[in-house]
């Protein structure tokens, strides 16, 4: 397998609604923001793999016929990867072995969501599982995070911390949907409560918005861009939607992506080798699940990692610095942003403020589903 | 580029209604069957992708409820797309090209009997101009018929004579869901769908499901006698908007041809290839791939067919199963091409076997008119 690198990273500035534009055009926004940072156009591109979440969202069905033409693909392979909401992530990686195999030498790849065109509650509830009783995406992890307090017996202001870290870190992205400032510990604990143990502060907004990355073969990578940010790992791994977890609040499916990925890269000690970290927290508590999920600490101390202040932004290992998920949710693109954001700060170039120094190998990490859907991605500012 | 082969192939028997069984839990039978078929334990798949869609099964999210019948417990490696099972198999090539993989089980299902395939499709149309109009997969392809038809002088005779073949072809597989022995009159007597398009030329709603597995060179030859062999494959989007298009014509069927007999340095199509299943979701869409996978000239399709050459007993045999007018399960059609194709090359086409097939071509569509167009090239050692 040859190497791949990210040589082109773009994306909407992201909002409830964009009115100003249509799917189309929100896709094809993105995809010019990466291209324009790869100093490409679309003639240069070989192949295109799009993704988004239920096409419910938005009403139009197997949208990558309609947008094909946006993302200049007329001609050329279009490929759609659904994998629920760590979807972002699995397109991200689709696009990656497109070039690694040697198939391809430049591939496109967007992923986007534009919820304001539907209600997504709706169409969670409509979904396996919740139809009877309307449960949302924050009914699904609710319990798994009930779960998780009762069995570590975690102070239960931990949640609500999460959503202080990552609505304050919103504040230095400029391109994140969260815009009202910085919330106090008090602010998110008097915000109502939504799915008990989650409350509106802790919860993650419906957005409108598309992320875009280009992946370019190793030769020709360090042409394209002056900072090629490699790929050490790809991994999506998946189990059944019912048997997620069983009786224990870590999922399998992340236990074995992550290690797979740390595998691929050389890593054995992830805290150490990697200097930050992008994951998947729509919900507050599910970010010490991942913590752990992805072997940042061990099994139940997860929560500890942040009230040490160890994954806020100024601590040793910063945790979702561009805001998260909690302050972003365009949720078909949620997961490649998660991927872009550490290529950008394996980069040095995540802009307003939000930058973490000397980032030199980063993960990116998406998940869906019930938790059984996972993505890691590995980026190194070295060739593997 | 590492050589990568179809292996194991399993399909249900495609019928008008599955009502004992939900969606995803078609793909039950058939993933235990194919892993079984190659010899196999489930451990040993490296990579598994499935393709499905949503809308036509009524709820978002509808494919996690097939995880469990793809055996994704403890996790597997598996991605899902949304689209036609074909493109899942694209994905899965791609993956054991890098040599990081060996072997890939690819699955997809279909039940549109549980939707209304007109509305389905037509809301995967350009939302603002096309979709508004009603316009669905029946009025789009008599459009196309009657552009390509005025360009040629194609007539309604020779698409009837498609659907004779191709249903009398099915006769011969088991897994066909409409075969039978008619004429051509017959076909040009059945009612008028949407002018030229008779019921006849229309493919009918099929239930079923489809997998394989794929196997890299090294694994390939211990799993299968005489594996299939992917020396050429591509695949290419044409616009999604149809007022965009010129519909007499499928360039993106030709850059998908084009490139897939680059990689298997093939230049006369109709003499390298032995035989070859193609999407035919309407019987003038036959005539139209003939042109555009090179297997005559252009506005020479009904030529073609009317020189027998791609009759059963011809010198390259189209659809022997009967194509997508016997049984077209919409999210598998052309994944069920590529293993028909792949049965063919393997010599397990039982009754519908084409003699001493080496070669073969499977011919995947997904959109309207052929939109987007995978082209595979299978080949024995």
């Amino acid at each position: 397998m040859r190497n791949a690198a990210v040589v082109g990273i773009g994306q909407t500035h992201h909002v409830s609604k964009r009115l100003d534009l249509n799917m189309a055009g929100m896709v094809r926004e993105a995809a010019q923001r990466a291209l324009a940072d790869a100093q490409l156009t679309f003639n240069d591109i070989d192949a295109v793999v799009i993704g988004s979440a239920p096409d419910l969202f938005e009403g139009v069905a197997l949208p990558e016929q309609w947008l094909a033409g946006a993302l200049g693909a007329y001609g050329k392979p279009i490929l759609r990867i659904h994998t629920m909401g760590s979807v972002g992530g699995c397109t991200a990686i689709s696009a990656f072995y497109h070039v690694a195999s040697g198939v391809f030498d430049k591939v496109l790849t967007v992923a986007f969501e534009k919820q304001s065109e539907a209600q997504t509650t709706w169409v969670f509830s409509a979904g396996s599982g919740g139809r009877s009783f309307s449960s949302g995406a924050g009914g699904a992890f609710a319990p798994v995070a009930r779960f998780y307090i009762d069995r570590w017996k975690v102070p239960l202001e931990m949640g609500p911390r999460v959503a202080v870290k990552d609505r304050g870190n919103a504040m230095r992205n400029p391109y994140a949907h969260w815009k009202k400032g910085a919330v106090t510990l008090e602010d998110v604990m008097n915000s109502p409560m939504l799915w008990d143990p989650f409350r509106y502060l802790e919860s993650c907004p419906t957005s409108d918005g598309a992320a875009a990355m280009v992946f370019a073969a190793e030769d020709i990578a360090p042409k394209i861009h002056r900072k090629p940010v490699w790929v050490k790992s790809a991994v999506a791994m998946t189990e059944s939607l019912t048997m997620s977890m069983g009786m224990k609040a870590l999922p399998p499916a992340a236990v074995a992506c992550a290690k797979r990925a740390y595998a691929d890269a050389g890593i054995t000690n992830p805290r150490k080798e990697l200097q930050m970290a992008e994951i998947y927290t729509p919900f507050s508590w599910i970010e010490f699940i991942l913590y752990e999920g992805l072997g940042f600490c061990d099994e139940g101390q997860g929560w500890r990692l942040l009230e040490e202040g160890v994954t806020e932004f100024g601590g040793s290992f910063p945790v979702d610095p561009s805001g998260g998920v909690i302050s972003t949710n365009p949720i078909g693109a949620s997961g490649m942003l998660r991927m872009l954001e550490a290529a950008l700060q394996v980069r040095g170039d995540a802009e307003g403020g939000h930058q973490v120094p000397d980032v030199r190998q980063a993960l990116g990490h998406a998940y869906g589903g019930t938790i059984n859907y996972h993505a890691v991605m590995i980026f190194s500012d070295t060739k593997p | 580029m590492r050589r990568v082969a179809v292996v194991a192939v399993a399909q249900t028997k495609f019928q008008r209604r599955r009502p004992d069984l939900m969606p995803a839990q078609m793909v039950y039978g058939v993933c235990k069957e194919v892993v079984a078929k190659a010899g196999i334990d489930r451990s040993e798949i490296d990579f598994t992708a499935a393709g499905s869609a949503d809308y036509l099964e009524g709820r978002p999210f509808s494919f996690g409820q097939a995880l469990r019948y793809e055996g994704a417990w403890p996790p597997i490696n598996e991605t899902h797309l949304e689209m036609d099972g074909g493109w899942a198999a694209y994905y899965a090539w791609i993956r054991l090209v890098t040599g990081k993989y060996d072997t890939a089980l690819v699955t997809s299902w279909n039940k549109s009997s549980e939707a209304s395939i007109h509305h389905v499709m037509n809301i995967a149309l350009d939302p603002f101009y096309e979709s508004a109009i009603g316009a669905g997969p029946i009025p789009l392809a008599a459009l196309q018929a009657r552009a390509y038809m005025n360009r040629t002088g194609v007539t309604s005779e020779h698409l009837a004579k498609v659907a004779v073949k191709n249903r009398r072809n099915a006769l011969k597989n088991p897994y066909a869901q409409v075969k039978k022995d008619s004429t051509v009159q017959e076909a040009l007597s059945s009612p008028m769908l949407s002018d030229p398009l008779h019921v006849a030329d229309c493919p009918p709603i099929s239930d079923g499901a489809v997998a394989i597995i794929l196997a890299a060179e090294g694994k390939a030859e211990r799993l299968c006698s005489r594996p299939a062999w992917v020396t050429g494959v591509h695949h290419a989007s044409d616009s999604g908007i149809i007022g965009f298009r010129d519909l007499a014509e499928v360039p993106a069927v030709r850059a998908a041809a084009q490139g897939a007999y680059k990689m298997a340095g093939i230049s006369d199509p109709l003499r390298d290839l032995d035989v070859a299943e193609v999407c035919e979701t309407f019987s003038h869409q036959e005539l139209m791939l003939y042109e555009g996978l090179g297997f005559c000239g252009p506005g020479e399709g009904g030529k073609l067919l009317d020189s027998g050459m791609t009759e059963a007993g011809g010198e390259l045999a189209v659809n022997p199963s009967g194509g997508c007018l016997a049984a077209d399960p919409i999210m598998c059609r052309s994944l069920v091409r590529l293993g028909e194709a792949a049965l063919q090359v393997m010599g397990q086409a039982e009754e519908r076997q084409v003699p001493g097939a080496k070669r073969a071509l499977a011919h995947g569509t997904y959109g309207e008119c052929l939109q987007g167009n995978i082209v595979w090239i299978l080949e024995a050692d």
